[in-house]
Order: C-alpha cells, then sequence, then structure tokens
C-alpha cells in the first residue's frame, strides 16, 4: 500500500468507524488515556465461554484521528481472526505500528497503539475475573487487581483502566 | 456563513502590541490565490489535515518535519530550508499559520519558524475550528508547488529558546518562570519546577521571562501571546520543560 492509499485508509477508518459502540453483553469494558494530547478509547470484550479466545469487540472513543482510525483498524482485525487471549498480548506495539503504517504512525506512538494497550487490558481484565471468580475472590479483591492492570501500563505514556478517561483529559 | 458562529472583535481593536502578527479567517480567504501567501496548517492530529484542509494550504508537522530524528532537537538549517523551499516559499513569502487545539501547534512551528529567522510569518486567528466552524471551503487535495528560494538563517538558540542550565541559573536569580501546564499537572498530582509563576500572577512586559509545560508546544502558545499580543520584551521557551527537568537527578521541584 503506497502513502497515499494508506493515509485515505486511516481516514476513512476515522470517519466511518466499524464496530464502534458498546457491546451490550461484554465481559469486560475498558477504558484507555492518552494524556499526551486526549485520546480516549473505551474497548468491550466479549469472551468465547469455556475457551480463552475473543468472541467479539467493539469500541468507543474521542480523540485524534489516527487514535480512532487504530481502534476501528483493530476491532476490525480482531472480530475477523478472534484470537486466543495469549495471541492478542503477543501482538506488540510495533507490529501495530506496521500494521497502521509505520511511515504515519511512528510520528504518534502513544496515539496508534492506544486502542492496542486498552484491548489488552480488556483480555487481562476478563481473564483476571475468570480466574478470581473460580478461586472465590470477593469484588474488592478483583477491584484491587484491576488497579494493578492500571499499574502495567505505567511508563508507556498511555492510562488504562480505572481513572483513564480523567487521567487523558487533565491536560 | 452560519448564523452560530459568534462574532469577534476586529484584531486591531483589541489592543494588541503586534496585532500585524495576526490575520482574520477572512483575510486569509481573500488571500488564498496570492502566490506571496503561504498558508502552513500544523496540527497534534496527524492526519487531520488529510481529513480536509483551507484550500492551497501546505501540511507542517511537527514531529515529522520539525524535529531531528534522532536527537531531541530540531532539524538544522539546511533541513529546515530545504523543507521550506519544498513547500514553495520564498524570501518574500509571507506565512499564515493555522491548526487544531487553538493554534497550539502552529505557534509551535511559527516558534520554531522563528528560531531559524524567518520573517513574514503570521497567525489566523482562531484557528482551523473557526475556519471550520464559519463554513469556509474546506478541501482534501493537496496542493504542489515550484520549488521555492528562500534562505533561512542558523538556527538562534538564544533569543528565543533556553536550555535547563540557563533555567536553572534563572531560577536561582528569582525571575520569572511560566508554567503553562493544567491546574492538575502544576499542582502536586504533579509537581512543578521552583519559583514558577502561572499565568495569572502578575507579570509584566518588562520582566525576563521562562515559559515551560511538559514538551514546550503549550509554552510556546504563551510565548507568542505574551511577546506579540502582550509586548514581552524577554519570553524565552524552555522545550525540553517539564519532561526534561522532571528526570533530572537532584532538579530542583516543589509542591504547592
Amino acid at each position: 500500500m503506497d502513502r497515499e492509499t494508506r493515509i485515505a485508509w486511516l481516514v476513512d477508518h476515522a470517519q466511518r468507524p466499524r464496530f464502534r459502540g458498546n457491546l451490550p453483553d461484554a465481559d469486560a469494558r475498558v477504558p484507555g488515556g492518552n494524556p499526551g494530547c486526549g485520546d480516549i478509547i473505551t474497548m468491550y470484550l466479549k469472551a468465547k465461554e469455556g475457551d480463552e479466545r475473543v468472541a467479539a469487540v467493539s469500541f468507543e472513543g474521542v480523540g485524534c484521528t489516527l487514535s480512532q482510525a487504530a481502534a476501528s483498524i483493530l476491532a476490525e482485525r480482531t472480530n475477523r481472526l478472534t484470537p486466543t487471549f495469549a495471541e492478542v498480548l503477543a501482538f506488540s506495539y510495533e507490529e501495530m505500528l506496521d500494521l497502521l503504517g509505520r511511515g504515519i504512525a511512528s510520528s504518534r506512538p502513544q496515539c496508534a497503539t492506544l486502542a492496542l494497550g486498552t484491548l489488552k487490558g480488556a483480555v487481562k481484565t476478563v481473564e483476571m475475573n475468570r480466574k478470581l471468580r473460580a478461586a472465590g475472590h470477593t469484588d474488592e479483591e478483583i477491584a484491587e487487581l484491576r488497579r494493578a492492570i492500571a499499574a502495567q501500563a505505567e511508563g508507556t505514556g498511555l492510562v488504562i483502566g480505572e481513572g483513564a478517561e480523567q487521567a487523558a483529559l487533565n491536560l | 456563513m452560519p448564523a452560530t458562529v459568534a462574532p469577534v472583535p476586529d484584531i486591531e481593536a483589541r489592543g494588541y502590541a503586534h496585532p500585524d502578527v495576526l490575520v482574520s479567517t477572512q483575510w486569509v480567504a481573500d488571500h488564498l490565490a496570492d502566490p506571496n501567501v503561504r498558508i502552513v496548517e500544523s496540527d497534534e492530529d496527524v492526519l487531520l489535515y488529510e481529513t480536509g484542509h483551507i484550500p492551497g494550504a501546505v501540511k507542517v508537522d511537527w514531529v515529522a518535519d520539525l524535529n531531528d530524528p534522532l536527537t531531541r532537537d530540531y532539524i538544522d538549517q539546511p533541513r529546515f530550508q530545504r523543507l521550506l523551499r519544498s513547500k514553495g516559499i520564498n524570501d518574500r513569502t509571507t506565512i499564515v499559520f493555522y491548526g487544531d487545539k487553538n493554534n497550539w501547534w502552529a505557534t509551535y512551528a511559527f516558534w520554531v519558524f522563528r528560531l531559524f529567522g524567518v520573517e513574514n510569518l503570521r497567525l489566523m486567528d482562531g484557528g482551523r475550528l473557526r475556519w471550520a466552524e464559519e463554513g469556509r471551503e474546506i478541501v482534501t487535495a493537496a496542493p504542489r508547488y515550484a520549488e521555492g528560494n528562500i534562505t533561512v538563517k542558523d538556527r538562534d538558540d538564544v533569543r528565543n529558546r533556553v536550555f535547563r542550565e540557563q533555567v536553572l541559573q534563572h531560577v536561582k536569580s528569582g525571575k520569572r518562570l511560566v508554567d503553562v501546564r493544567s491546574p492538575e499537572e502544576y499542582r502536586g498530582e504533579r509537581l512543578h519546577m521552583p519559583e514558577f509563576y502561572q499565568e495569572e500572577n502578575g507579570l509584566k512586559p518588562g520582566d525576563d521571562v521562562i515559559v515551560y509545560c511538559r514538551i514546550g508546544e503549550r509554552s510556546s502558545h504563551t510565548w507568542f501571546a505574551l511577546t506579540y499580543l502582550l509586548g514581552f520584551g524577554s519570553v524565552r521557551n524552555y522545550d525540553g520543560s517539564w519532561t526534561e527537568w522532571g528526570n533530572l537527578v537532584k532538579a530542583a521541584v516543589e509542591k504547592p
């Protein structure tokens, strides 16, 4: 794909986002924020019953063209491939830049990878909730572990999980 | 033009120190075909220009075009001159910046252009948002211009730019330092550099002022406002800003 075609593809995804909206029966709803420029993505994830695999995702969000295009492209890819949890977690930020087009996306890496970071956060949330439910953990304990997920994003410049929307808007 | 757009006072009537640095959206609309005017869009949103822009406007991206690809610095004189010539800019061209986010990135580009001594710079009052809200024409076709012939000077990192050692001396001598980050960043959810003064803290045009934010883009907007609108004579932008200072070992930090 040449540069002009790739830009048109990205702009099209931003202007006509695929899989945008909430997922009423989602197993996880995880917000992610980019305090660098105020982008917000909330990822909804429905997992396959009894399987460590994504069944469906959707997203809501506000922010720059690239961040919203990236969310749409990632949601489309994820719904097409219905990857395992491990495959989502193994899909790297570098691969995300390649998917979007490094020549464009690498100048705004946080905008480009916010959706992926948020999707990973949603997968981890589902994984954790399943384990915790099986182990009989309380809601308070689950909340504490969710805060630990948010802490994993520290240093990436992104904020994933509780408080992400507010952090992104505190510029 | 939609009636919902609030009218704004004429630029000349606002009492600015250098009102000629601002041009109205109408002025830009009247000069779209002027070969001596180059309109430059500079955005935070890397693809906003591609979604549509002012007819004839060229794009300058602060990362891809103005930043050095390796070092945290701006490009050098030869690259900057090539960039401007590739946009069809000549020595006599009047360059008009506009952009998203209240012209933050437009003033950032303006500031970088000033580092290279480029004259004839203007800012479109109201930025991209006002142009759009007024229902003015937006196009997606990128223009092509013949190579320009502008000659730019070596970058001057003294007059409008400042580095951490100078900031340290400035702070020690009790001079004015302006933090233009958000209240949350400046209060100590987020910390700040010592001896800061936020914008409302009674600065005077004769003060020797350094402005900073997180990476220097918001403070370039303040540099612009203090220098051109309020007539301050000595304002320098610390583009290292909190990103550098907050990571310096043993750098002084305050929390209100």
